[in-house]
């Protein structure tokens, strides 16, 4: 065998312009079957990143009714619905795959927000002594929330670096008051999100997808929330996983906790807001169009395979006195099919290699052109090059077949 | 006795008639002879020798060489015994363009699933004993037409064969080189070697013990040459 395959890349080698056109068709059909599968997976690798955001690994729990999330700014507080107090959070942080819990309010598009004259349309959250924890807030300015904010109901806020931008327009914002629905609340601290999420928008339809996120956070301690929002608005539950893996199982552990120990309705539920099943939704989508295309570079795959069958019958021809002597001295027949099944599957294996090669180099061309995501799968290029092999055994198949069944006697005769 | 062949026929349809071109052939061959086979060309002794190289099978008779009944052997069976019974020498040479004149005679070797090291080994002895110990890495298109001669000659005995079978293997060669041919199928012959060799040339055929001449299908003769 090994015998055998040295013999096929001297004869590779021997015949060098005429291997590498024969590869060609192998060459194109692999670079693109590699291109479009790094690109779909760039892709697919963006689409979870921009909903799960780098690392945050926070899944949100939240009261839903008919798989829409409730809005206690319109809607009013279900009935068989009671309150998390603070020890079944301790109870939740303790369930399987939970790191950290917290419990929060929160408004998406706050209304009755002010400063001065400016009005605020970011998102506001009432959030317990875990959140900024939780969410992976740091404090970049002033102070975060202290013990005290919460026991004594003080009203004091956090505002994010966007919010700090479009209300108090380059001013130090410490110390400086928002009105929150007619209430004053003192600003005590600039903050960020350690690894937030900042989807990469290639796109409009990216955009409308992502754009909840993009204007600024102001956050108050949920002591206070009462005072300006409603009394008794069930909490959402920001949980922290060990993983981004298991986001999906820490986010339904703590669902169903929930709707054992607080819900007695049938109408509402506790669910996880799944992002890794939304982001495989988005991925399924993006992967349907682009799978098409692999099917027409399959095509030049087998393009490419017809031109080695081509050039294998030339070469069994070409060499038909050789073959004829090597029976004549007694190799078996299956050793001259062997032979020749070789020199094929070497022939579109280089070509493989030599397309996934130019494959990757494609997709990084392509992604800075047009600016599409890369992502190289390492099983994939692993695959392409099997793939190609098997080409080679199949299209030299019958080459190697009508060598092995010549005839020693007209094969020797022949000049 | 280690070739014995009788009642030998082999027809080729040509179109609609059949040609016979061998006609109840019987042939003896015992260990240590050198026999020439003689005739023009069209007689049929080409047949006969791709017959006695196991190359293509009879239509009838039946064909011995060694212990084994030739004419029921597989095609698997025939490849066996060319690669361990049998060493041919052509006319034409017939060696690997790429191959080293070391490789080009451990090929058989291969075939016969010999390990490397002793395939080498082999080979190299085998030069050694057609004087070619000089041109191991040598490859055919840098030695003269009686070297590669030689050679081929080296890769037909290189598996130690039962019978050596040569095609007018001075048919291609200038009469010095040729001349030096024959004077090493001699020294093969004296040490023990059997040899059949057909040829259409008398000064050649002469070499042999003896010779049989072919003529129409039919094999006669057998007289001794000396």
């Amino acid at each position: 065998m090994l015998e055998n395959i040295n013999l096929a890349f001297q004869g590779v080698w021997s015949h060098k312009l005429r291997s590498f056109l024969t590869m060609l068709g192998i060459i194109i059909g692999i670079a693109a079957i590699i291109t479009i599968v790094s690109t779909i997976k760039g892709t697919n690798e963006q689409i979870k990143q921009n909903l799960i955001g780098a690392g945050n690994n926070v899944v949100n729990v939240m009261l839903m009714q008919d798989n829409n999330e409730m809005d206690f700014s319109y809607t009013s507080v279900p009935d068989g619905v009671s309150m998390i107090t603070p020890e079944m959070r301790d109870e939740i942080d303790k369930l399987d795959k939970v790191q950290e819990s917290s419990l929060y309010h929160f408004r998406g598009w706050a209304d009755g927000v002010y400063v001065g004259n400016s009005s605020f349309n970011g998102s506001v959250y009432g959030g317990d002594s875990h959140f900024l924890s939780v969410e992976g807030y740091v404090v970049n300015y002033g102070r975060g929330f202290i013990d005290s904010d919460f026991q004594t109901c003080r009203k004091v806020a956090l505002i994010d670096a966007k919010t700090a931008q479009s209300l108090f327009q380059g001013l130090n914002p410490i110390g400086g008051t928002v009105e929150i629905k007619g209430e004053p609340f003192v600003v005590v601290g600039v903050v960020s999100q350690q690894s937030a999420s900042e989807p990469v928008i290639n796109s409009l339809s990216d955009y409308y997808m992502y754009s909840g996120n993009t204007s600024g956070t102001l956050i108050i301690p949920d002591a206070c929330w009462p005072i300006v929002y409603r009394y008794d608005e069930p909490a959402t539950v920001a949980v922290r996983a060990t993983s981004t893996n298991d986001m999906t199982e820490a986010g339904n552990n703590v669902a169903k906790y929930l709707n054992e120990n607080v819900i007695a309705t049938e109408k509402v539920k506790y669910q996880a807001k799944d992002l890794l099943q939304q982001a495989a939704d988005l991925q399924s989508l993006s992967e349907a169009t682009n799978k098409q295309l692999l099917w027409i570079a399959a095509i030049s795959l087998v393009v490419g395979g017809i031109g080695v069958m081509n050039i294998m019958l030339v070469s069994v021809t070409e060499r038909t006195r050789e073959i004829g002597l090597k029976i004549a001295i007694g190799a078996q027949q299956s050793r001259i099919l062997w032979q020749f099944l070789t020199e094929a599957a070497v022939l579109t294996s280089l070509g493989g290699i030599l397309g996934v090669a130019c494959g990757i180099g494609l997709a990084y061309m392509l992604s800075s052109v047009m600016g599409t995501p890369v992502a190289i799968s390492v099983g994939a290029c692993a695959v392409a090059v099997a793939f190609s092999m098997v080409i080679g055994v199949v299209f030299g198949l019958m080459p190697a077949v009508k060598a092995s069944k010549l005839n020693p006697i007209e094969a020797l005769r022949r000049e | 006795m280690i070739l014995q062949m009788r009642d030998i026929c082999k027809d080729y349809p040509m179109g609609k008639t059949v040609t016979h071109v061998l006609k109840n052939v019987d042939l003896d061959v015992s260990e240590g002879d050198y026999l020439a086979i003689m005739g023009p060309s069209g007689s049929g002794k080409t047949t006969l020798m791709n017959l006695i190289g196991c190359l293509d099978v009879p239509t009838s008779g039946s064909y011995l060489l060694g212990e084994r009944e030739i004419t029921k052997c597989s095609g698997k069976e025939l490849a066996e015994v060319r690669n361990k019974e049998i060493g041919f020498v052509f006319q034409s040479f017939h060696l690997l363009p790429k191959l080293t004149a070391l490789d080009n005679v451990a090929l058989p070797l291969l075939y016969g699933g010999v390990k490397k090291a002793e395939r080498q080994e082999r080979a190299r002895a085998a030069l050694e004993t057609v004087g070619l110990a000089d041109r191991l890495d040598h490859r055919p298109d840098q030695l003269s037409g009686g070297q590669c001669q030689r050679v081929a000659i080296a890769r037909a005995i290189v598996g130690k064969p039962r019978l050596l079978l040569a095609d007018e293997p001075t048919g291609a060669l200038d009469s010095a080189s040729g001349a030096q041919v024959m004077e090493l199928f001699q020294q093969l012959h004296d040490s023990g070697s059997t040899i059949i060799m057909i040829t259409h040339d008398q000064g050649i055929a002469h070499h042999a013990d003896t010779i049989m001449t072919i003529k129409d299908g039919v094999l006669s003769g057998g007289g001794s040459d000396e």
